[in-house]
């Protein structure tokens, strides 16, 4: 083998690294042989003395840190800002953290609006099944009266009265309860929203 | 010799002669291996190294019709020499007193 040869098959086994290493490390080399020629050496006897091409190019490719060797590769694929391609790669990868968590979070948002709204619609409920009783209860009083007893007809009047007397007791501190709870949830969403877009401009 | 032990002896190796004065590749070589074995492909992550640590600057001389290569070391170079010097001075310590004790033990 000639110098030259063993210049070319060393390029071609460090191909993989930046065009500039691999310049730089076959000009170290080819100064070596030279430089044993030059002491006497035939060129045969100089690539003897490197040893065996394989570890020679190892030797190289081992010496440059992981980063340096990903950075090679980033800057290969031209001018695509590694960032935008690392972004991709780790959304893609996160998925599985990320995404299980966005529906949890979801399913709990849900269940919360859920909740407000139901304690909502019991309360209103209780207000109307007071109201009902009442006019439920007067009508059968007075056929109560009418039919059977006096007593217990006024007893069953007096009650609906009572639930009457609650219906429209509740009704005013249950509406502002509602109102207070209604206006929770919008601000909530509100505040949610506003997490989500000011760090959006942020990032 | 352990393998990062030896590559961190030839740092300064080079840097030691690199004090004495530039040098080159083959030249560097051939002063190391009076006292430890050294070979091309060795040499040169090594040279890599202490050029990205700043501790030699190279530059190019013409030789007969083709480039070579000359190192220089710097003050940050002739610092990792006197560091190591100081670091090795316990290390020689305890290497004397435990060949000292071994000889004692041979007397007898």
């Amino acid at each position: 083998m000639n110098k030259q040869d063993f210049l070319n098959v060393l390029g071609e086994r460090l191909a993989s690294l930046p065009k500039n290493e691999v310049d730089k490390s076959i000009a170290y080399y080819n100064e070596m042989i030279d430089d044993r020629v030059e002491d006497g050496m035939t060129e045969e006897e100089a690539i003897n003395a490197l040893g065996n091409i394989r570890i020679v190019a190892e030797s190289i490719m081992y010496d440059m840190s992981i980063p340096a060797l990903m950075k090679a590769k980033v800057t290969q694929s031209k001018g695509r800002a590694p960032s935008k391609t690392v972004w991709l790669t780790m959304m893609i990868l996160g998925s599985p953290l990320w995404f299980p968590l966005l529906i949890a979070l979801a399913a709990v948002a849900i269940a919360l609006y859920v909740s407000v709204w139901s304690i909502i619609i019991s309360l209103y409920a209780v207000v109307l099944s007071f109201g009902i009783a009442c006019v439920a209860g007067i009508i059968g009083g007075i056929a109560r009266i009418f039919m059977t007893s006096m007593p217990l007809g006024l007893c069953i009047i007096g009650m609906a009265l009572v639930s009457g007397a609650l219906c429209l007791f509740l009704y005013k501190p249950i509406l502002q309860i509602t109102t207070r709870l209604i206006k929770f949830t919008a601000d909530s969403t509100r505040k949610i929203k506003a997490l989500i877009i000011s760090r959006k401009e942020v990032a | 010799m352990d393998v990062q032990l030896k590559r961190g002896f030839l740092e300064v190796c080079v840097l030691k002669v690199l004090s004495r004065g530039d040098s080159y590749g083959y030249q560097l070589i051939k002063d190391i291996s009076s006292c430890i074995e050294i070979s091309e492909s060795t040499l040169y992550p090594i040279l890599k190294r202490l050029e990205t640590g700043d501790m030699v600057t190279e530059y190019s001389v013409e030789h007969s019709s083709r480039l070579r290569k000359y190192y220089r070391i710097t003050e940050t170079g002739k610092k990792k020499i006197d560091d190591f010097i100081e670091e090795w001075k316990e290390v020689m310590a305890v290497y004397r007193f435990i060949t000292a004790g071994k000889e004692s033990v041979e007397h007898e």
